[in-house]
């Protein structure tokens, strides 16, 4: 092991030089492009920060307005059930309305039916017992019936008002021809006379003149006819009126 | 060129002057290394290549290491220290090479390197503090402690160029040794070995070479703070 101060010079020479190429050429380039690196790095780290801040406040403007818009459908969503619960009262009270009239007509309708229907119930029992009465009196009918049917016409004559009387003078002044007295059965000359009496008393003179019919469709009694006058007592007339009267009256 | 011996350094005569081997392959090594700084450092882009991103990658390392210990003053002592580590890592490397013999087994290379990292070490104290700070500190914290630190100051230079001068030449002379004696392929754990003694080795001087300078920068500030 020697030392050479030759080399020893040199190689300081040698060292510095070569620091101060490596300096030029390799470091201060490298570090520069480093730094640059750096720098664009922090510059893009800033613009992504400032990006950044611009979402948080695009993201912040969104949700405010996501709560306004969420105010503003619930406000709408209240309107809404109001107006559909307004829709819903008026509807309802619509239908009940409109129900309540159904519910009066079909009560109306029902009434009217039941009106009909016992009218026509009516109208049946009637007829059934003008039919019974029809066969039970005709079964009865006989001239001792008709002999109380004249005594009770002659005393209907009688009692006849004052202005029904008139009609009948004048009725039978007015006539050109006689008095029809139609019986269900041939009177005997006693009721005859008995009716002439009467009619004397009534026209308040001599008896008219009158002519005697039968008719057994009368079944009993006997109807006095002069022109469009008449005056009837028989079963036939009674039961005919009662069959048109009675439900009317009823 | 003479023949290599085990412990010489055969050289080359170039009319009075005997240029030694170690110079020449010192002069090689940081040929290579200005060569491929020129190289690479012409064609930086912004996008780089692996080429490029390994060299950022430890010029950046390095950077930082230095920053730890120096801060501010890192782009100041970068250049020295990092051209350290990047000599000394080649030039330790060479002696795998057949035929080459690494210039740090020289101990004139080592003695100036280790010269240059002790001159170093007071021209950045200097500059960081002032030569009044810088040599008072010397005085601390006694006058009496004068000797001591300038034995430190000779010893640890010595003990520097010693280092590596020793390692890397043992290695190398090891590797000789079993080689000359066992055959072609026993040495080669030994030459793996001279790889992680050539990186550690390396990283040893740049790191106490740094520590050094460090020291030195950072005297006028524990001045401060004890007069503090």
């Amino acid at each position: 092991m020697e030392f050479d101060w030759l080399t020893f010079g040199f190689e300081i020479v040698n060292f510095l030089v070569l620091v101060w190429l490596l300096h030029r050429l390799l470091y201060r380039p490298v570090l520069a492009m480093i730094q640059r690196r750096r720098d664009e790095i922090a510059a893009q780290a800033r613009a992504a920060e400032a990006r950044q801040a611009e979402a948080e406040q695009c993201k912040a403007e969104y949700d405010r307005r996501l709560e306004d818009w969420a105010g503003e459908r619930a406000k709408r969503r209240r309107e809404l059930d109001e107006e559909l619960e307004a829709e819903r009262q008026r509807r309802l009270q619509a239908l009940e309305a409109e129900l309540a009239e159904r519910r009066q007509r079909e009560e109306a309708l029902a009434s009217r039916q039941a009106g009909q229907a016992r009218e026509s119930a009516e109208r049946t029992a009637l007829a059934l017992a003008g039919r019974f009465a029809a066969r039970l009196l005709a079964a009865a009918a006989g001239p001792d019936v008709q002999a109380r049917l004249l005594r009770l016409l002659v005393a209907e004559l009688g009692a006849l008002s004052a202005e029904r009387r008139a009609a009948l003078r004048a009725a039978l002044a007015s006539a050109a021809a006689p008095l029809e007295v139609t019986g269900a059965y041939p009177l005997d000359d006693a009721q005859r006379a008995e009716l002439a009496q009467a009619l004397a008393a009534l026209t308040g003179g001599s008896a008219p003149a009158m002519v005697f019919s039968e008719d057994p469709a009368l079944l009993a009694g006997v109807r006095l006819t002069v022109g469009a006058w008449q005056l009837g007592a028989n079963l036939q007339d009674e039961l005919q009126a009662f069959a048109e009267l009675v439900p009317a009256d009823g | 060129m003479e023949g290599s011996n085990l412990l010489g350094m055969p050289g080359i005569e170039l009319g009075s002057l005997r240029l030694s081997e170690s110079l020449f392959g010192s002069l090689a090594v940081s040929l290579l290394l200005v060569v491929l700084a020129a190289l690479l450092g012409l064609r930086l882009r912004a996008a780089p290549g692996p080429w490029q991103t390994a060299v950022e990658g430890l010029v950046g390392a390095a950077e930082a290491t230095v920053r730890v210990l120096v801060e501010d003053q890192a782009p100041r002592v970068l250049p020295f220290v990092a051209t350290l580590w990047v000599f000394l890592l080649c030039a330790n490397l060479v002696g795998l090479v057949p035929g080459l013999e690494s210039p740090t087994r020289d101990l004139s290379v080592t003695a100036a390197l280790a010269v240059l990292v002790f001159a170093s070490v007071h021209w950045f104290g200097i500059r960081a503090g002032g030569w009044r700070a810088y040599l008072r500190h010397y005085l601390q914290p006694s006058p009496l402690m004068l000797p001591f630190h300038l034995v430190s100051e000779f010893t640890r230079t010595l003990a520097l160029a010693v280092r590596l001068f020793g390692n890397i030449m043992s290695l190398e002379l090891t590797a000789l040794l079993v080689l000359t004696v066992a055959g072609l392929l026993v040495p080669v754990p030994i030459l793996l070995l001279h790889v992680i003694e050539a990186v550690v080795q390396a990283y040893i001087f740049g790191m106490l070479a740094l520590v050094y300078i460090a020291g030195g920068m950072q005297a006028h500030e524990r001045l401060h703070g004890e007069g503090g």
